[in-house]
C-alpha cells in the first residue's frame, strides 16, 4: 500500500481541475488522518488517497464505496464531525471537505474492514423481500419481547448525538419573479435571460460551484471549457442587484401558490459556524415563475456484485478526473448501454488510466465514437455484458460476456457503469404531476408540472448541452417577459456537439450472484422477481414490499431499473407499470431547519406584562398563562414551600391589603350607538341598563348554549363599553365578537377593537384596599364608597397619566383594579407598593387569587370547561328572559336543562387532615368504581388558610340540593380515596360583608 | 406624591442590548408616542374622511398605507380602521382625536399597547425577511405602503419611511409591547451576522 503520500500522489492527478492545490486540507477517516484540497468533497479526498471502502450495508453489511459523486448518492454515507455536532447518514459525495474534518464509516461493528454482521449475507434468503412480514409473525406476543428490540438494535444507519445541537438555525422568505433551480448550463442560461431584462431572480444550486455537468465534464461553450464559462456567468449574476445566486441550497419542495421549499447549508462546510451565523437557513420562497434545470441522474445496470467498491457510475468517473483530479482507479473498464459513457473512457485515457475494454450491450456503436476509442488504444465489446465482479474489500477484477458466448475475465479496479439518465424530475411530481414514459429517450419524462414551472435542459429530457442552453433562456426570457420586463434577444453561447444515443438495457438476466437493484435498501434483483411472483406488481406494492426507492436517496439511482424490471418480468411495457412519485423533501432536511428560531423557550413568543420587571425583582415565580408568564407567587427566604408562600398571601391580603398584576385579563373597547344592544345579544345577561359609571359581571354563552366565558363589563360612557374576559379566552372572545359584528349582525353601529395591551391593571384587595388608594392617588379621585361603590367604574387624570378605576372583587375583599397606559405600569406598581407600605401590603400571584376565588366560590377556567351551562355554574338566574342572545334557544334543549345534571357545589374532606385532588370523581360510599354510578367530578381544589383545611369546587348530579350529604372523591390516577361533604360552594364570608369594606 | 408626573418606559431598556460592530441595521425605540385606534362608525366613512381631510389636509388611506401630515400619521389596518400616530402627546392625543372625529368614529387609546420601532441600515431587508412573510422589496414596498401581518409569530404592522440620507431603507414597525422582548430577541439574532446597532430610545 505505502505511506498516505504516495498513495495520494497515485490517484491525485498532477494537473487540472477545479481544486485549489495551493490549500492543503487536513482530514480524518476513521481515525486516520488524510490530506486533501480545498474544492475537494469528502468523497474526492477520500478517492484521492486511494480509500475505496467506506461503509457497510444497511441490511448484508457488504463492502460499499463511493457510486456517484452527487446528492443520489445512496453508499457512501458516514458520520460526520464529533459530539454534539456528529451527524450520521450524511453523504461524502456532497460533504465539502473542510481542515480538521472527521468523518467514520458507520453500520459496522468491530471494524469497518472487518464486520460481524457482514455474516447476513449467508443468510440472505431469511432477508428476502417480505422477510420482515414472514418471519415475525408467531407467536404474536413474541413481537414486543423479542423481535422489535432485536430489530431495532440491528436497523438503522448511524447514530444521532443525542446531544443539544450547538448551532443556531433560521427561516427566510424569497420573493422573485423567476426562481431557477439548479445552476447547470440550463439554470445558468436561464437565470441570465431574465436576469438581464431586469426581473428579480433567485437561482438555487445545492452544490458549492455552480455549473453542474459543466464541471464534472470536459465540455466548451465559446470556446473556453464549460466551468470556465460557467464561473463567468455566475460572476455576472452575482453582480446584477436583481439577482440572487444562492449557492448550497437545495430546493426541496415545491408547494401550492408558486412556494417553494429551499435549505441553503451556510455553515456546513466549516468546522463550526462563524459568529452570528446560522448552521443552516431554511428558505420559503415564493416565485411566479420557475424553471426546473435540475439536470438528469445517471442509473446503473443490475448485474452481480455490481455493488462492490470500485464499481461506479460513468459520469461520477468523469467528474472525479475534470473536476477533482482524480483518477478513482489505474485499470478501468466501461460497462453501459449509451453513447454518453464512452466520453468516460476518453477522459480516464486521457488522464493516463489505463482502459482496458469498453463493453457495450448494444451491437451498433456510432461510428464516429468508436474510431475515437479505438484511437485511443481501447478493446470494444459491443453486445457484451458484466456477469460478476471480484475482490473482496475492493473491485480486482470483472467477468466478462461477449457477444459471441464467451466468458472472460479482466484485471480492472475501476468499473465504469452506464444505463443511461433519468431526468431529475422529482419537483414536478411535487404538486400531482405523474411522470410520462417516452421510449425515444428511454426515460421517464415530466408529466403535468407545477403552475408556473418550465423545466429546461436535461431535467425534461433534452440531453444536449446546446439544447439545454436554448431551452434555459429562453424560458429565462419568456419569465421576465411575463413578469413585465422587455426582453431583448440574447446571442445563445456556442458549445460543442455531443452524442446521446442509448438503447434501455436494465439487468443482465446470466448473472448468478447477488445484483443490487437499490443499493442503499439492499434490494436486488431477486427480490424483484420475488415481489413479482407473489403478486406485488404495482410499483407502489413493489415499493412496500421489497424497500425499493426509500430512504435517504428515495430511490434516484434504483427507482426505473427495478420498475422496467417489473415490466420486463410482467410483459408489460413500461409505460403501463409507470413508476412511482416524489415527495418533498428532495434530499433530507435537518429538522432543526424547520424549527429555526423556534426552539426551547423561543417555541412562541412570550408575553411579559409592563410589571414583569418588577416582579422579577420581587423575586417572584412565574407560571405560563397562554403566551404570558404571570406571577405565580412572590416567595419569601424562610418559608418552606409553594403553599407556605401562597397561604401567607391569602392571610395578609384578606387581614391588610395585597396587589395583584391581572393586566393579563383580555380587554376589549367597544364602542358605538349600539353597543349596549351588542351586548344585550352577546351576554346571557342584560347589559344596555347598565348606567354610565357602572361595572356589571356578565356569562357569555355558545351558539350550542353551553357557557363560554365570564367577565365584567364597565359602562364609560353610552356609547362606550370595555368588556374584560379571561386570560385564556382573551383571544377566541376577540374573534367571537369580531364574527358577531362582521357576519351576524353587520347592521348594528359597534366598533371593536382590543385593549388589552394599553392597559396595565393591577387588582388592590383587602381591607386596606381603599386607604392605600386614598394615599395612592390623593387629590386626583375620590375612592370612598359614596364616590365609588362597589361595581362602580371611572376614568381621571392622575399624576399626568390617563387613569382607570374598577371597584370589582375576584376575592371577595374590598377590592379595586387600577388600570394605566402599559408604559407607566412600571413606575405604577412602584408607587402602589410605596404607597401601601405603610398598611403592610404585599404582592400575591396567581395561586393565591384562585385560592381566594375557591374560597369565594367563583368559577373559573376549570368550571367554564366547554361541558357546564350557566345552570351548572349555578348562574342559571342570569340567563334572560327579557331578550334573545347566542346561546339562549340551544340552551334550552332537554340534554342542556335535565335535573339530573351535575351543578356547582362546594366539597371538603371529612377527615380535615386530607387533601383534595382536582379530577377526582364522585361516587356513593360503598359504591363500585364504575360509570354507571360516576356523581360528578372535582374541578378545582385549593388548601384554604382561613379555614384550615383543603376544600374543592365540583360538579355533582344535583349537588345543590344535597348539600350536606357524605360522598367519596376517587381518584384512581393518584390512589386517593376520600370521604367527603358536599357544601355551600362559598366557604368563606358567606355573607359577602368583606366586599363592601 | 400625588403631585409628581409618572414617567413612561420604554419597552426595551438600553441595558443589556448588544452593540455589535459593522451597523448593517440600526433599530429605535420611538417613546412618547400619541397612539390611537380609529374607527369608522356605521356609516359614518365618507363624512369621517372628509372631517380628517379639512382638519389635516390629508386622504385617509383606504388600503394598508400611511399617510403623514405634520406629526400625525394615519395607517390603515383594517376595513374603516385606522392606527394614527402623533409624535408625542400620549395619551392627550387620542383625547383630542376623539373630541375633533366624534361621532364619527370611534377612539382608543392605545399609547401604552403599542411599540414602534424604527429600524433601517443596508442590510435590513434581508434581516426583515427572516421573519416577515411578505415581499419588501423597493419594486413591491414602496415608501408609504404597510401591512398588518407578523414577524415570527408576533402580529405586527409595518410600514415603509422614506429612505435615510444613506440611501437605505427605512421601516417602522408596530407591535405589542408585552412581546417587545420576543421581537428583539428574533430581531437581535436575525441581524446580528450583519452587524446590529441599538440606537436607544427617542423621546418624540
Amino acid at each position: 500500500m505505502g505511506d498516505p503520500a504516495s498513495r495520494a500522489a497515485r490517484h491525485r492527478l498532477s494537473s487540472g481541475g477545479l481544486v485549489d492545490r495551493n490549500r492543503r486540507l487536513l482530514f480524518s477517516f476513521d481515525g486516520r488522518t488524510y490530506g486533501g484540497y480545498a474544492g475537494d468533497t469528502l468523497a474526492s479526498a477520500l478517492l484521492g488517497n486511494g480509500v475505496k471502502l467506506l461503509g457497510r450495508s444497511f441490511k448484508y453489511h457488504r463492502p460499499r464505496g463511493i457510486l456517484t459523486a452527487g446528492p443520489e448518492e445512496p453508499n457512501a454515507l458516514v458520520e460526520l464531525r464529533k459530539g454534539s455536532r456528529r451527524e450520521p447518514n450524511t453523504r461524502a459525495t456532497t460533504v465539502e471537505l473542510f481542515d480538521r474534518l472527521e468523518a467514520q464509516s458507520q453500520n459496522r461493528w468491530p471494524s469497518l474492514k472487518f464486520d460481524v454482521s457482514a455474516i447476513n449475507s449467508l443468510f440472505s434468503p431469511l432477508f428476502a423481500a417480505g422477510f420482515y412480514y414472514k418471519t415475525f409473525m408467531w407467536p404474536a406476543w413474541f413481537w414486543e419481547k423479542v423481535y422489535e428490540p432485536a430489530i431495532r438494535r440491528a436497523a438503522g444507519l448511524g447514530r444521532a448525538s443525542g446531544e443539544a445541537d450547538p448551532d443556531s438555525y433560521e427561516k427566510m422568505r424569497g420573493f422573485c419573479d423567476l426562481l431557477v433551480i439548479g445552476a447547470g448550463p440550463a439554470g445558468l442560461a436561464a437565470a441570465l435571460g431574465a436576469g438581464r431584462a431586469g426581473a428579480r431572480v433567485i437561482l438555487c444550486d445545492e452544490d458549492y460551484v455552480p455549473g453542474g455537468r459543466l464541471n464534472g465534464d470536459a465540455r466548451e461553450i465559446d470556446d473556453h471549457p464549460g466551468s470556465t464559462w460557467a464561473q463567468h456567468t455566475t460572476a455576472e449574476l452575482d453582480a446584477m442587484t436583481n439577482v440572487r445566486v444562492l449557492r448550497r441550497t437545495t430546493v426541496f419542495g415545491a408547494y401550492d401558490g408558486r412556494t417553494f421549499g429551499a435549505v441553503e447549508r451556510v455553515a456546513d462546510h466549516l468546522p463550526s459556524p462563524p459568529p452570528h451565523q446560522p448552521r443552516q437557513r431554511l428558505w420559503k420562497i415564493v416565485a411566479r415563475q420557475s424553471v426546473l434545470a435540475s439536470g438528469a441522474i445517471e442509473r446503473h445496470i443490475v448485474f452481480g456484485g455490481n455493488d462492490r467498491p470500485g464499481v461506479m457510475m460513468a459520469s461520477a468517473v468523469r467528474t472525479y478526473l475534470n473536476r477533482f483530479a482524480v483518477a478513482p482507479g489505474r485499470r478501468a473498464a466501461v460497462f453501459a448501454n449509451s453513447d454518453d459513457a464512452w466520453t468516460t473512457a476518453l477522459d480516464l485515457g486521457k488522464a493516463g488510466v489505463q482502459v482496458e475494454a469498453i463493453l457495450d450491450t448494444r451491437t451498433e456503436i456510432d461510428p464516429h465514437l468508436e474510431n475515437k476509442a479505438k484511437l485511443g488504444g481501447i478493446a470494444i465489446f459491443r453486445g457484451a455484458q458484466v456477469l460478476d465482479t471480484h475482490g473482496t474489500h475492493e473491485l480486482r477484477a470483472i467477468s466478462v460476456r461477449s457477444a459471441d458466448g464467451q466468458t472472460r475475465k479482466l484485471a480492472v479496479d475501476l468499473l465504469a457503469v452506464s444505463g443511461g439518465w433519468n431526468p431529475n424530475l422529482g419537483l414536478t411530481t411535487h404538486l400531482g404531476g405523474r411522470p410520462d414514459w417516452s421510449d425515444a429517450l428511454a426515460a421517464f419524462v415530466p408529466g403535468k408540472a407545477p403552475p408556473g414551472m418550465t423545466v429546461a435542459g436535461a431535467a425534461g429530457g433534452r440531453f444536449t448541452l446546446v439544447d439545454a442552453l436554448r431551452a434555459g433562456m429562453a424560458a429565462g426570457t419568456a419569465a421576465a417577459e411575463a413578469a413585465g420586463f422587455v426582453a431583448r434577444p440574447q446571442p445563445l453561447p456556442k458549445a460543442d456537439d455531443d452524442h446521446i444515443g442509448v438503447r434501455p438495457f436494465w439487468h443482465v438476466a446470466a448473472s448468478r450472484s447477488k445484483a443490487f437493484v437499490d443499493f442503499q435498501n439492499d434490494v436486488t434483483s431477486e427480490d424483484v422477481a420475488l415481489a413479482a411472483r407473489e403478486g406485488f406488481k404495482s410499483v407502489e406494492l413493489l415499493k412496500r414490499y421489497t424497500t425499493l426507492g426509500m430512504a435517504t436517496d428515495q430511490g434516484k439511482t434504483s427507482n426505473v431499473n427495478g420498475h422496467a424490471m417489473m415490466a420486463q418480468l410482467t410483459g408489460r411495457p413500461i409505460s403501463e407499470v409507470g413508476t412511482t412519485v416524489f415527495r418533498p423533501p428532495y434530499t433530507p432536511v435537518a429538522i432543526g431547519a424547520f424549527a429555526g428560531h423556534h426552539r426551547g423557550r423561543h417555541f412562541r413568543p412570550t408575553r411579559l406584562t409592563a410589571g414583569h420587571r418588577w416582579a422579577e425583582q420581587q423575586g417572584a415565580s412565574f407560571v405560563e398563562t397562554g403566551q404570558w408568564l404571570r406571577a405565580q407567587w412572590f416567595a419569601k427566604p424562610g418559608e418552606a414551600d409553594w403553599l407556605a408562600t401562597v397561604s401567607r398571601e391569602v392571610r395578609e391580603t384578606r387581614s391588610r391589603v395585597g396587589v395583584c398584576d391581572v393586566s393579563t385579563l383580555g380587554k376589549i373597547d367597544i364602542q358605538g350607538a349600539d353597543a349596549g344592544r351588542f351586548l344585550d345579544r352577546i351576554y346571557a345577561n342584560m347589559f344596555s341598563t347598565v348606567p354610565v359609571g357602572k361595572v356589571r359581571y356578565g356569562l357569555m354563552l355558545r351558539e350550542d348554549g353551553i357557557a363560554m366565558d365570564d367577565g365584567t363589563s364597565a359602562r364609560f360612557a353610552d356609547d362606550h363599553f370595555v368588556m374584560s374576559t379571561t386570560t385564556a379566552n382573551a383571544g377566541k372572545i376577540m374573534q367571537h365578537l369580531e364574527h358577531a359584528r362582521q357576519v351576524l349582525w353587520p347592521e348594528l353601529d359597534v366598533q371593536l377593537v382590543s385593549v388589552t395591551e394599553q392597559w396595565a391593571q393591577y387588582s388592590i384587595a383587602g381591607p386596606c384596599s381603599r386607604a392605600l388608594l386614598e394615599r395612592l392617588l390623593g387629590d386626583a379621585f375620590d375612592v370612598s364608597d359614596a364616590a365609588l361603590p362597589y361595581l362602580g367604574c371611572a376614568e381621571f387624570i392622575w399624576r399626568g397619566v390617563l387613569t382607570r378605576i374598577f371597584r370589582v372583587s375576584f376575592s371577595g375583599e374590598l377590592a379595586y383594579e387600577l388600570a394605566v397606559p402599559a408604559n407607566f405600569g412600571d413606575a405604577s406598581i412602584r408607587a402602589i407598593m410605596e404607597a401601601g407600605s405603610e398598611f403592610g401590603v404585599i404582592p400575591y400571584g396567581t395561586e393565591a387569587l384562585g385560592v381566594m376565588r375557591i374560597e369565594k366560590g367563583h368559577v373559573a377556567g376549570n368550571e367554564l370547561n366547554g361541558m357546564t351551562t350557566a345552570a351548572d355554574l349555578g348562574l342559571g338566574r342570569m340567563m334572560s328572559k327579557k331578550k334573545d342572545f347566542i346561546g339562549r334557544l340551544l340552551a334550552e334543549r332537554p340534554g342542556l336543562v335535565d335535573p339530573e345534571r351535575p351543578a356547582l357545589v362546594g366539597i371538603q374532606p371529612i377527615d380535615k387532615a386530607t387533601r383534595l385532588r382536582a379530577g377526582a370523581h364522585v361516587l356513593a360510599p360503598g359504591a363500585q368504581a364504575t360509570m354507571e354510578n360516576d356523581q360528578g367530578y372535582v374541578t378545582s381544589v385549593a388548601f384554604s388558610p382561613m379555614l384550615g383545611h383543603w376544600i374543592g369546587l365540583g360538579f355533582i348530579k344535583r349537588g345543590p340540593a344535597r348539600i350536606g350529604q357524605r360522598l367519596r372523591a376517587y381518584d384512581p390516577v393518584r390512589g386517593g380515596d376520600t370521604e367527603i361533604e358536599l357544601v355551600s360552594p362559598i366557604f368563606f364570608d358567606l355573607e359577602g360583608k368583606r366586599l363592601h369594606g | 406624591m400625588a403631585d409628581m408626573a409618572l414617567s413612561g418606559l420604554p419597552a426595551l431598556l438600553a441595558a443589556g442590548l448588544p452593540q455589535q460592530p459593522g451597523g448593517g441595521v440600526t433599530i429605535t425605540e420611538r417613546c412618547g408616542l400619541g397612539i390611537a385606534t380609529m374607527q369608522a362608525r356605521h356609516g359614518q366613512d365618507a363624512s369621517l374622511r372628509e372631517r380628517i381631510r379639512q382638519h389635516f389636509l390629508l386622504e385617509l388611506p383606504g388600503r394598508p398605507a400611511i399617510v403623514r401630515a405634520g406629526s400625525v400619521s394615519f395607517t390603515g389596518i383594517g376595513p374603516h380602521h385606522w392606527l394614527a400616530l402623533s409624535e408625542g402627546g400620549g395619551h392627550v392625543f387620542s383625547g383630542s382625536l376623539r373630541a375633533l372625529v366624534a361621532p364619527l368614529a370611534s377612539v382608543s387609546d392605545q399609547s401604552g399597547g403599542y411599540v414602534v420601532f424604527r429600524v433601517g441600515g443596508p442590510a435590513i431587508r434581508d434581516t426583515l425577511a427572516k421573519g416577515f412573510p411578505i415581499d419588501l422589496d423597493p419594486r413591491a414596498f414602496k415608501p408609504g405602503d404597510a401591512a398588518t401581518t407578523i414577524v415570527s409569530h408576533i402580529g405586527a404592522t409595518i410600514w415603509r419611511c422614506d429612505d435615510g440620507a444613506d440611501g437605505s431603507a427605512c421601516f417602522e414597525i408596530a407591535l405589542f409591547r408585552s412581546l417587545s422582548q420576543s421581537f428583539w430577541e428574533w430581531f437581535a439574532s436575525s441581524a446580528a451576522e450583519f452587524g446590529c446597532q441599538w440606537q436607544g430610545a427617542v423621546q418624540q
